[in-house]
């Protein structure tokens, strides 16, 4: 299955009938609500100081859910117009603007408290017209975010990077634009359930030059521990059946001569002294 | 569009005199919504409260004071008033304008939400 990004622009991919799954797919509410859950508590809000998050790339709004459950009150930017008016149907509680994050945005500076985005950023990275540059999309998109959030906000980007490249391009456009952070990752032994989160903070007393990658989240996911057992059990099983009887005891003997009357073979009777332990007397040896 | 990201946006193309956006109404709701005494009293430092008087007066609401009055936390008709204005009140059709006599730039409010993607020549 092809990435999204290299398929179409965000505003055409995420179109009415892609908009809608985002509310009736299980699988899709799922996987988002979990990257949402996690962001959140790696953005570690104050629930007495923060009152402003932007959500970057809000979509239908089920990250603002969450933000909306921890008593905050939330802007969205999204750059689909299908998506935003499923946001509006729901009654999502935070505001929606319609915007592209990678040609800027003006608010009043230093207003967020912190800013959150879901499966967004690597949008940056890949450009579909030739007046589109992504390392230029990427930097005015963190210099507008520096600009809007107060001194020593912190922002968790959960994203999707296709190559170092990518996450390359991303960490350099947040640095220069006075970031320092991390990037942490969860799972990073499962290709199915390894997930990147850009944790960064704006300012703050000691401005690393570079970012580091740190581990995340490592126990093994509950579907990979289900599967092993499954695994182990089926073994156990099959052991059991082929279980071996022990070569020349009585119960071997008794088995071969069925099996030779299966055969149609003359086979002598089973009697007491079927299987007996004989004296060789040295005959045999 | 509830006049709380009103209050909070600039012109996405000009750098100077880009706030507050002028609007201009076309049709508006009133949807209730759950007050939440907390979350307001949380967010009052963050409004430019002139900016939201100047608005919501323009707007038809005659009676809405100019200042934050004293003892903020114990004036609930106040805070009832503030949430109506900042929560329950959304413009689903109009026009932003930009204050910049050289800018004027309109962003349109469809469905309640306001387009603020600019074109290929302005970036």
């Amino acid at each position: 299955m092809s990435r999204p990004e290299s398929q179409l622009p965000p505003n055409l991919y995420y179109n009415q009938q892609e908009s809608v799954k985002y509310t009736n797919c299980n699988r899709i509410i799922n996987i988002q609500t979990q990257l949402s859950e996690r962001a959140i508590q790696l953005l570690d809000l104050n629930p007495e100081e923060s009152s402003l998050v932007l959500d970057i790339g809000c979509g239908s709004g089920i990250s603002g859910f969450y933000l909306t459950q921890e008593g905050v009150n939330w802007v969205g930017l999204d750059i689909s117009e299908s998506m935003l008016n499923v946001a509006q149907q729901e009654k999502t509680e935070g505001e929606l603007l319609l915007c592209d994050i990678g040609q800027g945005f003006k608010f009043r500076p230093g207003v967020f408290d912190a800013a959150i985005s879901i499966s967004v950023i690597q949008w940056l990275c890949v450009s579909f017209k030739k007046s589109e540059n992504p390392y230029r999309r990427c930097t005015v998109f963190f210099e507008s975010l520096r600009n809007c959030l107060k001194n020593n906000a912190r922002a968790v980007f959960q994203f999707y990077p296709e190559n170092n490249e990518q996450i390359n391009m991303i960490t350099s456009a947040a640095l220069r634009a006075g970031f320092s952070g991390d990037i942490v990752v969860d799972y990073p032994n499962s290709a199915k359930a390894k997930k990147l989160y850009l944790v960064v903070q704006l300012g703050g007393q000691s401005s690393k030059k570079t970012m580091d990658v740190i581990q995340g989240l490592v126990e093994e996911s509950d579907e990979e521990k289900v599967k092993v057992i499954g695994r182990q059990q089926k073994k156990i099983r099959k052991q059991k059946k082929q279980k071996k009887v022990n070569e020349k005891s009585k119960l071997w003997i008794v088995k071969r001569k069925e099996k030779q009357t299966r055969l149609g073979r003359k086979v002598k009777k089973t009697t007491k002294y079927t299987g007996r332990k004989r004296n060789n007397l040295g005959l045999f040896k | 569009m509830r006049l709380l990201v009103h209050n909070l946006l600039m012109c996405n193309k000009c750098d100077k005199n880009n706030y507050p956006l002028k609007i201009e109404v076309n049709k508006s709701v009133i949807m209730e919504l759950e007050f939440k005494k907390d979350a307001i009293l949380k967010l009052i430092p963050k409004l430019d409260f002139e900016v939201l008087s100047n608005t919501v007066r323009e707007l038809g609401f005659k009676q809405f004071p100019k200042q934050i009055p004293p003892n903020v936390d114990q004036d609930l008709v106040f805070l009832k008033d503030l949430h109506r204005v900042l929560f329950e009140t959304h413009i689903m059709d109009g026009q932003l304008t930009c204050p910049n006599p050289s800018c004027k730039r309109n962003y349109p409010i469809t469905n309640g939400i306001p387009n603020m993607i600019l074109t290929e020549d302005e970036q």
